[in-house]
């Protein structure tokens, strides 16, 4: 879009926003509205409309109201004192009889990210926190963070913080999640929010109801508590359990990264936690998802870097298919550099021997390389095959095996 | 969690930005440069620079974005990503740039309700659909304003209450996915298939489902024999390795019975994603052979063997022959199908429209190539395939979907169903 075109663009849509027949028509109103942030979108200022647009956001018609926010929370930075005007907008809106405009309202006003709009955010925020719709309550909960977020120096509110811990109680569940976010945010200087064990027992109680970023989310927030007994933690395993199989992978991968971790706490427990999680590990590096099968692969490789051998007898799955993309060849290539044992040796080094006269010169290198750290404690075979690989006279295969031996 | 989410086209415009955080200033430029613009040709999808790490997928030439500088669950961004993309297909039809460019404002809406602050929210297409406006105002009356809390904090939040439909039907698509690698000898290296049953209902009121499939743990519960009295009677099961399910099935109930039993949502929904990695059936056999003759001609036969019912009909089948970099050309014989020589792709590409069962196909090729310096041995990529078969790899069979719906009067028997298989290739490559 040229730059240079922008004044005009502004005075004409300025025009059309203040032509009263265009006011009357709902429809031609907000096809200009669309325009202007169209035009935002793409990197012209607009902000040479604001006060039409303050205007405009006194409309019964939701979707204008939508817009206008948007370009409101955008633009209310660059101009403090029109900001303020459109504040009383919002005020009144956040006592409207209708829960999605008083919630739409108040998620607004907590994105205006300019000083000196605190004050008049408090009051909304805290009836948001009480209010009948839980629609009402999840935006405001976030808004405490919002507003802590923004003015940082400030000193946390200790009354605010007492109702947020209240609300982890709440009825609905995403309210829930959104309260432990919040009071991670606000308590950051302190460590972020205290997970005692009645709190970790009711999180562990609703999590069957909780939806799947809620789930991930307290099984992150989990890692911080403390299972006091042997029998406790036997308790939480059995209950989380379930999760490890769950259908969403994000879910399944906070489930691992907490039983690996309450692992460590108690050793004599470990065995039993890998081979738990063992299953839904490998089944994820088989994923179709491209993004999936590189994230769990890291996880295996982590995993193994600290347990090596523990994948050891299924050394097959990570053997690479031809079409798999580059990153992926890369992250099985060193697995199998790491789960090499006495029985599966032979075949991992035929399988890796394959790779290195592969079309891809950084595939190839990278096979010679796990080769290469395969030799320290394989020594014979390995030499065995570099040499016939010195043999095929490649140069980038010869370069690479130089510093091997 | 999400610091900022960006979404460019294929030339690296901007197209949607949402920012979230103070401290991403300049990540929609970064990611434009290092990964975009990157001179390699496939990125890994998670790229760290400078302390922030940047979570991309790729649909058709659009790039998703996410960027956070949090050390968060990586798989719990990208199941967001691929969440969004879902939703946005839902509303909109395909993720194209002119898509999203004449529905940005959708997008942002969309992303106001299931991403508040850079933390993911309800994302249920059914219930955002009630709640995102799109075409004018919907002045709600009291009740759908109650309908929409209950949905949306009530005990079934996936379904709601007074559904009815005038003719009560129910598809069901088995969907697989069977990958193979085969040694050089014809041995079987690795195999799996990935499967899930989606499941379209348009059913009236809140009805009780039961779904049983062949699952080899049901059938030697009901002491209908040990595996080889059910081999003998012909009743084959399978084996699964594991699976997962919809929110909206009873896990107790699967863990104590193994019994799948659930209220479904209105409409089309994944009901339950498997692996299994035994006994499957292998669609096709590729036995290739590839003889070197001098330094100049590589002559290459190559047979398929559909293993399935001589009844049932294989189609979209290809085979992918490559050829070594120095081709000059190449000429093919076969009997069946069309074959072609695709230079750029360096392989010689075999389609054969439909195939049935039991059948067999060959096609031979001379290679001549060009004499080269380079003492280059060429490493020969493997033979891949592409097909679609009407039938589940793996063998699972639906034997049974039964619908209670005590309240209304309709039954079990008035229910239509309809049950599809569709068994495609993943990554079915044997290697020569």
């Amino acid at each position: 879009m040229p730059y240079l075109g922008s004044e005009d663009v502004v005075k004409e849509l300025k025009k059309a926003l203040c032509n009263p027949h265009i006011q009357a028509d709902r429809l031609r109103y907000r096809n200009v509205i669309q325009r202007v942030i169209r035009y935002m979108t793409q990197g012209l200022d607009m902000s040479g409309v604001f006060m039409e647009m303050v205007k405009a956001s006194a409309t019964v018609d939701i979707v204008q109201k939508k817009l206008v926010y948007l370009y409101m929370c955008t633009y209310a930075p660059l101009k403090p004192d029109l900001a303020l005007l459109a504040i009383n907008t919002l005020c009144k809106d956040c006592s409207d009889p209708n829960p999605m405009v008083r919630g739409l309202a108040l998620r607004s006003m907590c994105s205006l990210r300019m000083p000196g709009v605190q004050e008049y955010i408090q009051q909304p925020i805290l009836n948001g926190l009480r209010d009948k719709a839980s629609y009402v309550r999840r935006v405001a909960v976030l808004g405490c963070a919002k507003m802590h977020n923004l003015h940082g120096d400030s000193e946390v509110d200790g009354a605010l913080v007492n109702e947020l811990y209240s609300l982890l109680r709440d009825q609905d569940p995403i309210v829930v999640v959104n309260c432990l976010r919040s009071l991670e945010e606000i308590l950051k200087q302190e460590g972020g929010v205290v997970i005692n064990k009645p709190i970790a027992h009711h999180l562990l109680n609703r999590m069957s109801k909780l939806d799947q970023w809620g789930q991930a989310e307290v099984l992150n927030f989990l890692l911080r508590y403390q299972p006091r007994s042997e029998e406790e933690l036997f308790d939480i395993l059995n209950l989380l359990d379930s999760f490890l199989k769950s259908s969403s992978p994000g879910v399944v991968m906070g489930a691992t990264k907490l039983f690996l971790i309450l692992a460590k706490m108690f050793p004599h427990v470990q065995t039993d936690v890998l081979v738990r999680v063992k299953g839904p590990l490998l089944a994820a590096c088989s994923s179709e998802s491209r993004e999936l099968c590189f994230v769990a692969l890291c996880h295996v490789r982590q995993i193994l870097h600290s347990l090596p051998g523990h994948f050891s007898s299924h050394y097959k799955k990570f053997f690479c298919s031809y079409s798999e993309p580059h990153y992926i060849k890369l992250q099985k290539v060193e697995v199998l550099c790491e789960l090499v044992n006495d029985e599966n040796v032979q075949q991992v080094l035929e399988e890796l021997r394959g790779y290195c006269t592969d079309v891809s010169a950084d595939f190839a290198q990278a096979a010679i390389f796990a080769i290469g750290g395969i030799a320290r404690t394989y020594t014979d075979q390995c030499v065995q095959i570099l040499t016939e690989l010195l043999g095929l006279r490649q140069e980038h295969i010869t370069t690479e095996i130089q510093p091997e031996s | 969690m999400i610091g900022g989410l960006f979404i460019y086209n294929h030339k690296g415009e901007v197209l949607i930005s949402r920012v979230y955080r103070d401290d991403i200033g300049n990540a929609v430029d970064a990611f434009r440069v290092n990964v975009i613009h990157a001179r390699q040709q496939v990125r890994s999808p998670v790229t760290n620079i400078a302390r922030t790490s940047f979570f991309h997928v790729k649909r058709s030439n659009i790039w998703l974005a996410a960027v956070t500088k949090q050390n968060v669950n990586a798989a719990m961004v990208f199941e967001f990503l691929y969440k969004m993309c879902d939703v946005m297909a839902a509303y909109f039809g395909k993720i194209s740039e002119e898509n999203i460019k004449n529905n940005f404002v959708l997008i942002y809406e969309l992303l106001d309700e299931i991403l508040d602050f850079g933390y993911p929210q309800n994302s249920e297409t059914g219930a955002l659909k009630t709640f995102i406006t799109q075409q004018g105002i919907k002045s709600q009356t009291k009740e759908e304003q109650s309908q929409i809390t209950s949905q949306v904090t009530g005990q079934i939040g996936w379904r709601r209450e007074g559904i009815k439909y005038r003719r009560n039907e129910l598809f069901l698509d088995v969907l697989e996915s069977v990958n193979l690698l085969m040694s050089p000898q014809g041995q079987v290296l690795s195999a799996h298939v990935s499967g899930r049953v989606v499941m379209k209902s348009y059913l009236s009121g809140m009805p009780e489902c039961k779904f049983g499939m062949n699952d080899k743990i049901v059938i030697e519960k009901q002491g209908k024999g040990t595996a080889d009295e059910t081999s003998k009677s012909g009743k084959q099961s399978i084996a699964i390795d594991d699976c997962t399910f919809h929110q909206c099935v009873r896990l107790s109930k699967f863990d104590s019975e193994r019994s799948i039993s659930f209220i479904p949502p209105d409409g089309e929904f994944e009901l339950m994603r498997y692996r299994t990695t035994k006994d499957i059936i292998l669609p096709f056999r590729v036995i290739p052979l590839v003889r070197e003759v001098g330094r100049t001609k590589l002559e290459v036969k190559v047979v398929i063997k559909s293993n399935f019912k001589p009844s049932l009909l294989a189609q979209k089948i290809e085979v992918r022959i490559p050829t070594p970099l120095n081709t000059s050309g190449v000429q093919v014989i076969c009997m069946k199908g069309k074959a072609k020589y695709k230079a750029s792709e360096n392989a010689i590409v075999w389609k054969i429209k439909r195939m049935a069962g039991m059948k067999e196909s060959q096609i031979s090729a001379e290679i001549e190539l060009l004499p080269t310096n380079d003492k280059k041995k060429w490493a020969r990529p493997p033979i891949s395939m592409n097909f679609e078969v009407p039938f589940a790899p793996s063998g699972l069979k639906v034997r049974y979907l039964k619908v209670f719906e005590p309240k209304l009067n309709y039954s079990d028997h008035d229910v239509i169903k309809w049950v599809r298989y569709i068994g495609r290739s993943g990554i079915y490559e044997t290697r020569c």
